[in-house]
């Protein structure tokens, strides 16, 4: 398609339409704030700049009914989790102490440790009590089964029970002997010999008796056999006998020592039933395993010499004490868990090695995040929490139960314990984008359930004298907290304008502290090069641009590949059928403008718009859709009273990536109503903004970077005053330009045109007026006119040439 | 007081399946402390061997309570393996103590009376099955002038000696003075006559002993309860006790100390 070749700013109206630089950027209005630096301002407290979630945080943190856990969802930042602290802090102040956990030893299934739950504080005590009560016992029953009392009944008893066995064996051996047999020790047992003059009698001499004397012999040895082996099988039910009264002196000895020392632990925690029991059971285990303390080793270990090691026999009357409140002051914790893994939110079971192998007890049961929290706040991090397996699902329960992770996926089989639940009672605050959360609200039906109050920060703020000086405190606070210098008012101002920027709107201004943080403390490391006192606008703004410099990277490989002509961008002249439009890529926190050549050729058909970039699967369903609208407004404008005719193809030159979005569709506009025409487009303006059926055009998103984009790639080439960019009027409250492009703007060498319908764009484009519609149609001469002309001429050609030829062109 | 006791060796006698690593590092220890080997005495039963000729032979074996017959060739080649392994384990005691040892195996009595002489230490083992008698040692045909006496429950080996004193109780006092220097370690002297437990300690500090670590104890009786009774609190590692008038509650006091008792014989040594 060949150029129309009207010169650039012919029937442009000079002036008309463009925006004032005013209109291009707001400044920061702190009259009313009188301060020199943000040293001189109170910070910030609390979460006053979100009044909504503060009202949500404060409901769910003082309700007391369960499931009324928090979900606080907005931009991710420290302060917002710091202040929700806080505020969950200002909150557990009134809650009342809560109660210290203790795992103790299950006598009964030791591989199921018993927890006992004891008023606030009381743990320590309880834990003292019994060490050193093992220990005085420790110290004490070896020395009581060492005194002449006890050992003189040993002895007496061991001698009594000895007699007995070497009575036994002593008849037999006399009853053999008289018999000539004697009893003899084989290097495995016992047998049965005949002797003679107080020999074994040998073979030979034996052979020579008499057959009588030797079956008297062979008899003699049966039947005593037959005694032997009945004395033989009696001894280890003797030496039993042994055991067991041993065992049972030993016993009433230990109880007669041991049970005032119990009875005194206990009358500290008469009002504690559940330790009275375990306290019972331990002397009750002591004195059924007495041989702990009477065994040589245990006498030799002593008192105070690591007497209860991990393994040891002692370790089992020991209290592990999970939690306790005795380190924290009044009202209940506050615990934030960082890193929440199902062991470090729901505590863990360790092991130690014994000769090779794993082992493990009550005393290695280690507490987790939940059992520091219990009766307080838990805060986590959503995404923290759904990227640990289990931790999710087991924060759901109502119970505080010790899972070994190993063992829920199936790759450990060591003996491990089922320590008893520990009943939760915590109120869970989570941290979390909102992407996160609704999706989480989609696919897991219990997130209503669990978590009933939602806590939901705003990202901006509407931009006022009274948000801009709350603003100002916050920036100020940030840098005090984070050890920078103080801003100055220039500075301050240099951050809320910024702030207005991050926010896409020159009425709101950003919360996103984050990034007001960082930016801070990069023009703070600047000023301090500078030797400012204080952080000024230059430092801030010097801050700005190293921030987009290092950033930039993409954006200067597009811009330069716009400037040796590998992809082609006009900023100059008029072409029919093409116009540039503009989009906006987004890199992490950085988004910058660029433009994009689009074109449209037109035929007679079937009244079809090809969307190329739909055709090769290139274009999103919201630009599908801007494609759709522009047959909708054809239809709504130029009502023909026969089908539309038009078949016109619309492409992205050069674009090989995909294409989304609406807010190209007024340029697509531009160019197909340019080719049905034929009046040719200023290639020195770019275009942005979505159309409705009915030709008003709509707001869009990234309108700065989109102008900036157009700006620079005009800069590199030189400004020639007649370059700038057409933005949907509703766009303007949202202009916060760069300071050049506002400068260029006032000296008249580059123009934002806000538009509020295609006729006034189609105005500017083609440097003619589009034509308001009368009961003659449209004016000659203008756009509009040649438009409906151009279609009527196609629904001839349609009507002559018949459907199925049109068909065929059509396609 | 006369002259150093000659002691010339500890002698084991060790019986099939009787082997007991601890004691054995005990025995090994004292020898150490005495500067003195240890002489294994392996006896092969004479009467067993007769015993297993017969062709009715058989034995119960413990602890299945299985009778099984008893065959020459078999009970040999078993107290033969017996006296290896043991002879093994002796050897592993000495070398961890670092003191001299032999071995030697015979067939005959198991009290091998004729082996045994004076300056011979000869060990008595406390039965830890029952049906095996106690040794009589008064009527032991052992010719040996000092015996051991090793209880079952022998507690570890710390602490320090003690020495009985009756009158004329110069070796056992030498003996315990050199096991006591030798280890720099206590002594405790026991004594009925208060004047006698002064000389013999007055003796003991001549031999080199501090007298910081001399203790004195005085008993009404030489009876063992009362020995019992003057030894429970001090905790000693080993009694030395004379032979003669004590032998017969030198069990007693092995078991109830849970310590070992070395009996001399005075004027033996």
């Amino acid at each position: 398609m060949a150029a129309a070749g009207t010169s650039a700013g012919r029937g442009f109206p000079e002036g008309g339409g463009k925006l004032s630089a005013g209109q291009l950027y707001r400044q920061a209005d702190l009259s009313g704030l009188a301060f020199a630096t943000t040293a001189e301002l109170a910070p910030l407290a609390g979460l006053e700049d979100q009044p909504r979630a503060r009202q949500a945080i404060g409901f769910g943190a003082g309700i007391a009914q369960s499931g009324f856990n928090i979900f606080a969802i907005g931009p991710a930042g420290l302060r917002t989790q710091q202040a929700i602290k806080e505020l969950a802090e200002a909150t557990a102040q009134a809650r009342k102490l809560p109660r210290d956990w203790v795992y103790v030893h299950n006598f009964a299934e030791p591989h199921r440790p018993v927890a006992i739950a004891l008023p606030g504080r009381r743990a320590p005590a309880f834990q003292k009590a019994i060490h050193d009560l093992i220990e005085d016992l420790h110290a004490a029953l070896p020395a009581l089964f060492e005194s002449e009392d006890f050992q003189k009944r040993r002895a007496s008893l061991e001698q009594s029970i000895q007699a007995k066995t070497e009575r036994s064996f002593a008849a037999l051996r006399e009853k053999a002997a008289a018999r000539n047999i004697a009893v003899l020790r084989t290097p495995m047992g016992f047998a049965l010999a005949p002797v003679h003059d107080g020999k074994v009698v040998e073979p030979e001499e034996f052979g020579t008796w008499p057959e009588a004397q030797q079956q008297a012999v062979r008899e003699a040895i049966q039947t005593l056999e037959k005694e032997l082996e009945e004395t033989l099988r009696g001894i280890p039910r003797i030496e039993k006998e042994q055991r067991d009264a041993l065992r049972e002196l030993a016993r009433k000895t230990a109880e007669l020592a041991i049970g005032p020392p119990f009875d005194q632990v206990k009358t500290g925690f008469a009002d504690l039933p559940e330790v009275l029991r375990h306290i019972d059971a331990i002397r009750t285990d002591l004195l059924e395993n007495l041989g702990f303390l009477t065994a040589p080793d245990a006498a030799a270990q002593g008192p105070g010499q690591a007497a209860m090691p991990p393994g040891g026999p002692f370790e089992r009357y020991e209290i592990n004490i999970l939690v306790t409140q005795a380190d924290h002051a009044e009202g209940a914790p506050v615990i934030e868990e960082l890193n929440p893994t199902l062991g470090n939110l729901f505590g863990r079971i360790e092991h130690f090695q014994i000769e090779g192998a794993l082992v493990t007890n009550f005393r290695l049961i280690k507490a987790g995040a939940l059992h520091r929290a219990n009766g307080g706040t838990i805060l986590l991090d959503a995404r923290a929490l759904l990227s640990e397996p289990f931790s999710w699902a087991a924060l759901k329960r109502q119970e505080i139960v010790i899972e070994d992770v190993s063992r829920l996926i199936g790759l450990a089989a060591t003996v491990s314990l089922e320590p008893d639940p520990i009943p939760l009672d915590v109120k869970i605050v989570l941290v979390g984008d909102r992407q996160l959360y609704y999706l989480l609200a989609m696919l897991d039906p219990d997130l209503a359930r669990y978590f009933k109050v939602l806590a939901d920060f705003d990202d901006a703020a509407n931009r006022t004298p009274e948000s801009e000086a709350m603003l100002a405190r916050l920036i100020g606070g940030l840098a005090a907290r984070a050890g920078l210098r103080p801003l100055d008012r220039s500075g301050v101002a240099a951050v809320i304008e910024y702030a207005s920027r991050l926010a896409g709107d020159a009425h709101k201004i950003s919360l996103l502290s984050e990034r007001l943080s960082d930016l801070v403390a990069e023009a703070d490391h600047i000023a301090g090069g500078e030797v400012h006192a204080a952080i000024q606008r230059e430092d801030v703004e010097a801050a700005i641009a190293r921030y987009i410099g290092r950033m930039s990277r993409l954006k200067e490989q597009s811009q330069e590949a716009i400037l040796r002509e590998i992809a082609l961008i006009e900023t100059s002249g008029m072409r029919v059928g093409q116009v540039n439009g503009l989009s906006v890529l987004s890199l992490g926190d950085y988004a910058f403008g660029q433009p994009s050549r689009i074109t449209c050729t037109v035929r007679p058909g079937t009244g079809k718009i090809v969307d190329i970039e739909r055709e090769v699967a290139l274009g999103g369903p919201l630009h599908s859709k801007g494609v759709l609208i522009l047959s909708g407004y054809l239809a709504g404008r130029f009502a023909l009273n026969s089908p539309m005719s038009l078949s016109a193809s619309l492409v992205f030159e050069q674009s090989y990536g995909g294409v989304e979005g609406d807010s190209a569709s007024s340029a697509e506009l531009y160019a197909l109503l340019s080719a049905l025409s034929g009046l040719a487009l200023r290639q020195d303006l770019a275009v942005t903004g979505s159309v409705n059926q009915h030709g008003a055009v709509q707001a869009i998103g990234g309108v700065n970077e989109k102008i900036e984009g157009f700006f620079d790639l005009c800069a590199a080439r030189g400004l020639t005053g007649t370059q700038g960019v057409l933005i949907p009027q509703a766009n303007v409250q949202h202009l916060m330009l760069r300071q050049d492009v506002v400068e260029a703007c006032a000296a008249g060498r580059f123009a934002v045109y806000p538009v509020a319908a295609i006729d006034q764009g189609i105005a500017l484009l083609t440097g003619r007026a589009a034509g308001a519609q009368t009961d003659g149609g449209y004016p000659e001469g203008t756009v509009n006119r040649l438009v409906e002309e151009r279609l009527k001429h196609f629904a001839a050609i349609r009507k002559e040439a018949g459907g199925e030829t049109l068909h065929e062109l059509g396609k | 007081m006369s002259g150093p006791t000659a002691i010339r060796r500890i002698v084991l006698r060790l019986r099939p399946g009787a082997a007991d690593p601890a004691m054995l590092r005990l025995v090994a220890e004292l020898a150490r402390l005495l500067d003195i080997g240890i002489h294994g005495l392996f006896v092969e039963d004479e009467a067993l061997l007769s015993l297993a000729a017969l062709p009715f032979a058989r034995e119960i074996r413990l602890p299945t309570f299985d009778w099984h017959p008893l065959d020459i060739e078999e009970l040999a080649r078993e107290l033969r393996q017996s006296a290896a392994r043991l002879r093994q384990l002796l050897d592993q005691a000495a070398s961890s103590a670092g003191v001299s040892n032999s071995f030697e195996t015979l067939r005959g009595s198991p009290e091998l009376a004729g082996r045994l002489g004076a300056g011979d230490i000869v060990i008595a083992i406390e039965p830890r099955a029952a049906p095996l008698p106690r040794l009589d040692l008064r009527a032991g045909p052992d010719s040996a002038s000092l015996m051991l006496l090793i209880p079952a429950r022998a507690r570890p080996q710390s602490g320090p000696f003690a020495a009985v004193i009756a009158p004329d109780s110069a070796a056992v006092l030498e003996i315990a003075s050199r096991l006591a220097l030798a280890a720099n370690d206590g002594l405790i002297l026991l004594s009925v006559q208060d004047k006698e437990g002064r000389r013999m300690a007055g003796h003991a500090a001549d031999t080199g002993i501090p007298q910081s670590r001399i203790i004195r104890g005085q008993i009404p009786s030489a009876a063992a309860p009362e020995i019992i009774k003057g030894l429970a609190r001090l905790h000693p590692r080993l009694v030395v006790m004379p032979l003669p008038d004590l032998a017969g509650d030198a069990w007693q006091v092995a078991i109830n100390l849970g310590v070992p008792v070395l009996l001399v014989q005075e004027g033996g040594a």
